[in-house]
């Protein structure tokens, strides 16, 4: 018999809320400054247990875990750097739109969709 | 007392004034959410219907409405919204169990426009600057130009231009427009430094207009960037055939002080009007 019990839904933010949402960096992620002004991040790359112990059988040593680094360029650095755990994403929008002389409605679309991206990849959360 | 300076909207064949702080977004062909400071303030969404359809569109309208959000409740003062409108029958709706919802359903008479009007700010200053966003709607005219204005451009464009395509992305909007055999494509770069320290405006230009297909005079001046095409006959059928446009025009301009580049291309059939596209390109500005 089947269970009466439905998953609960995840309750989905509206836009408002989700822009009041603060984003931080994650610890996984290792950046520094280049002399250019733009940033370099490195992350882990997640392997699958199971592909880790095949490549273990076949390897002596342990097998250190793969990273992958991102470039970012000007104006990604400069949202990376916006972030500090302390401006929510409505506040580094509204900067990034001053900063760089063009709508809310632009940098709105161009920092979520950065933030998204980050988010992806595991190097930001949001709290 | 809280008072705004109100810019002229105005998007494929609707025109409205709205504070200035509020900001336009494009959803769709005939959608435009408003929001102030990042937050909702006024959705409007239209159609324009042959006068036979109007009214069984209104109830469709208003079912899809009712199975959204249940059972409207009764508006208990539906002159307070009535006479506020000459030029519309206005149909106000508000639910019970959202009291969060109020919908205002418009039809104009005159060119049977169907306009729903939703508020999603409920503070008495926004309600006060909705109604007043509201009651400025213009939906027709006789005039043979039409306002386009959102974001931060504004362009006066043949009212007889059909909207074809828009792209609203980061730094970089599109409209195209299209007419008997002629296509219009308007676009706005920002910002300009920025895009400039990269490329040259010829580059630009040519990316815009897809010009390397075809040999075209370049005209590079300081602060703007013109090719066109002068096709021969010969070559003219021979893209024709190949269901190609043969007659180009572009124009890439920069406007220094609001730091954005304008463009301006239009692809035809026909030999392309110089006067057309300078009335184009002169009533396209920044605000």
């Amino acid at each position: 018999m089947k269970s009466s019990k439905q998953p609960e839904k995840k309750k989905q933010l509206s836009k408002t809320e989700a822009l009041l949402c603060t984003p931080f960096h994650n610890e996984i992620a290792d950046w520094q400054i280049l002399d250019s002004g733009e940033v370099l991040v490195e992350y882990p790359l997640p392997i699958k247990p199971l592909f880790k112990s095949i490549l273990q059988r076949f390897s002596q040593k342990p097998i250190p875990t793969p990273t992958k680094k991102l470039h970012l360029d000007e104006m990604g650095s400069l949202v990376w750097n916006m972030v500090d755990g302390e401006k929510n994403a409505k506040q580094i929008i509204k900067d990034f739109a001053t900063h760089y002389s063009i709508t809310l409605q632009e940098a709105e679309l161009s920092v979520t969709t950065f933030l998204l991206e980050l988010g992806k990849r595991g190097l930001i959360g949001m709290e | 007392m809280h008072t705004s300076s109100i810019r002229k909207v105005g998007w494929n064949g609707l025109q409205l004034d709205v504070p200035s702080s509020w900001e336009v977004i494009v959803s769709d062909k005939k959608h435009l959410l408003f929001e102030r400071d990042l937050e909702p303030v006024l959705e409007l969404k239209w159609q324009n219907l042959p006068p036979k359809k109007q009214d069984k569109q209104i109830q469709r309208i208003q079912q899809g409405l009712q199975n959204e959000f249940g059972d409207q409740s009764s508006i208990n003062n539906k002159g307070k919204w009535k006479k506020l409108f000459n030029t519309f029958n206005v149909t106000p709706c508000s639910w019970k169990e959202h009291s969060n919802v109020f919908i205002l359903l418009l039809d104009c008479p005159a060119c049977n426009t169907v306009l729903l009007c939703r508020f999603l700010s409920f503070s008495k200053q926004s309600e006060q600057e909705i109604v007043s966003a509201i009651q400025s709607i213009v939906c027709h005219h006789e005039e043979e130009k039409e306002l386009w204005s959102v974001l931060d451009f504004s362009i006066q464009l043949p009212t007889k231009l059909k909207l074809k395509t828009y792209s609203v992305a980061a730094g970089f909007t599109r409209i195209s427009f299209e007419e008997k055999g002629q296509d219009i494509h308007i676009c706005r770069l920002a910002p300009a430094s920025h895009r400039l320290q990269s490329e040259s405006m010829e580059n630009i230009l040519t990316t815009l207009v897809s010009r390397e297909k075809y040999k075209a005079t370049i005209i590079n001046e300081d602060n703007y960037v013109e090719s066109f095409t002068d096709p021969s006959i010969f070559s003219q059928i021979m893209r024709r055939l190949k269901r190609e446009k043969p007659f180009q025009y572009g124009r890439l301009w920069h406007i220094e002080e609001s730091n954005r580049l304008l463009g301006l291309s239009v692809e035809s059939i026909r030999p392309i009007p110089s006067e057309l596209v300078k009335e184009i390109y002169s009533s396209y500005e920044i605000l």
